[in-house]
């Protein structure tokens, strides 16, 4: 837990104070993109670098759905729908996470 | 009633949401400065109950089946336990989003049995979330809300709008949403329309401010897997450029079936009746109708008169941002409704 707080700090203080530039920004979005393009989920984005944290891990894991979500890019894919106008709420995501918890 | 995409799982039938958006009024406790309604307490105008109750029967009969009360603070309308108990009796999905100030009343607490989710807005912590409520005490009497839906056990969520002002507390906010039991944390950047355009003009997400969003939205999406949703409203072209069908309902194989729902995600119903495709703030040129007023080939002649002019709307949004590799991070559906607006006059050009 105190690893995982520093590491917000860090992380927080590179996006925020200016150690990382717009162009390096984008290599970390881009980077994390990339990741969701092939089939991953990102399992964590973490930092790296001694004495000061000078870099940025991002980690994937298989979606197992991914490929069968994607095939032949049919409909199936709707439950990836990730972006909802203003003030709608997404229901297909909370339904597949309450369906999971129960 | 089937809509298509439809799939088998552990011998369930998963059936895509196709929403109904309601705006009952614009009727609202407080003037939020980044609304994109400008509702408020001064806002007479509510939707007739049986003129609605109406053409949620036909959309429901035409495939649509979620509906997402908005407003103004849908508390205000009388008539929302009606509703709901009309819309569910059909078989629709109640979801809600709220300010969740108007939850200690036992009569707005009887209305939680017939919303499956409820999402609370949260601007921040205390004192930025009063300043862009423009109400002191708003977030205390929020936190009261959420705990009424604690005692009820309601699912909720919160929803928050991501500004200059907040993005360097979502990790504050997602551990606050996690610790009050929300199953839903959704993060969606300011949009300039509405009562932001006058009051919050210097505060648009820029390109910086969206890989910051976007990076530390992964984050939280990594750090809560299994334990709350968190979506992030903003989406990376380059995954767009791959996955166009996340967004552009003409793209997805289900579209060829041509039944609106088929073909548009969602549609909206304004305080006025007046019914909207896509989202709020649509071109009004590109209208589908009006609650007040239709038959039952609404949709059909919708299909006929406007869909041609809206795909080549979509398309042509996309070769946009496809091709601007200025722009990394895309609200798809701020661009597509500043899109309507510029290219309204195209509305009756591709009619078929």
């Amino acid at each position: 837990m105190a690893d995982e707080k520093k590491f917000e700090e860090a992380l927080v203080k590179i996006l925020s104070n200016g150690q990382m530039d717009k162009a390096r920004l984008s290599t970390i979005s881009s980077a994390i993109v990339a990741l969701k393009r092939q089939g991953f989920v990102i399992d964590q984005v973490h930092l790296k670098g001694t004495p000061r944290p000078d870099r940025i891990i991002i980690n994937g894991i298989p979606d197992p759905e991914f490929f069968q979500k994607f095939k032949g890019f049919t409909d199936l894919n709707i439950r990836q729908f990730r972006l909802f106008p203003y003030g709608i709420i997404n229901p297909e995501g909370f339904k597949g996470q309450f369906q999971f918890n129960v | 009633m089937q809509t298509c995409p439809t799939k088998e799982k552990d011998g369930q039938l998963i059936v895509p949401f196709r929403t109904i958006q309601v705006h009952p009024s614009r009727k609202c406790n407080l003037t939020c400065r980044h609304c994109y309604s400008s509702s408020g307490p001064d806002a007479k105008t509510m939707l007739d109950i049986d003129a609605l109750k109406k053409f949620l029967a036909y959309a429901y009969e035409n495939g649509f089946n979620n509906l997402s009360v908005s407003g103004g603070e849908p508390f205000l309308y009388d008539q929302l336990k009606e509703l709901f108990i009309f819309s569910k009796s059909l078989g629709y999905q109640n979801n809600m989003v709220s300010n969740g100030m108007l939850l200690q009343s036992v009569k707005n607490q009887a209305i939680l049995e017939h919303v499956d989710l409820i999402a609370i807005s949260i601007d921040g912590k205390k004192e930025l979330h009063d300043h862009i409520r423009g109400q002191q005490g708003a977030y205390e009497k929020m936190l009261t809300g959420v705990e009424v839906l604690q005692t009820h056990k309601k699912a909720f969520g919160f929803i928050h709008t991501i500004t200059p002002q907040s993005w360097d507390s979502l990790l504050w906010l997602a551990a606050f949403a996690h610790e009050q039991g929300a199953k839903l944390l959704q993060l969606h950047p300011l949009e300039m329309y509405g009562r932001a355009m006058a009051e919050l003009s210097g505060m648009i997400l820029d390109e910086t401010l969206g890989h910051q969003a976007f990076i530390m939205a992964n984050y939280l999406q990594a750090k809560y897997e299994g334990k709350m949703i968190v979506q992030l409203d903003l989406l990376h072209r380059d995954y767009l450029e791959t996955f166009p069908q996340i967004v552009n309902t003409f793209d997805r194989q289900c579209a060829k079936k041509g039944r609106l729902p088929d073909l548009l995600d969602t549609i909206i119903v304004e305080e006025t009746g007046r019914i909207l495709p896509v989202a709020y703030g649509f071109d009004p040129s590109f209208a589908i109708g009006n609650v007040y007023e239709f038959n039952n080939d609404l949709f059909e002649d919708f299909i006929v008169e406007k869909i041609p002019s809206i795909q080549w709307l979509f398309n042509e949004t996309m070769d946009k941002i496809i091709s601007n590799k200025e722009l990394e991070m895309v609200n798809w559906s701020e661009i597509l409704v500043a899109q309507s607006k510029k290219y309204s006059h195209m509305v009756n050009s591709y009619a078929t």
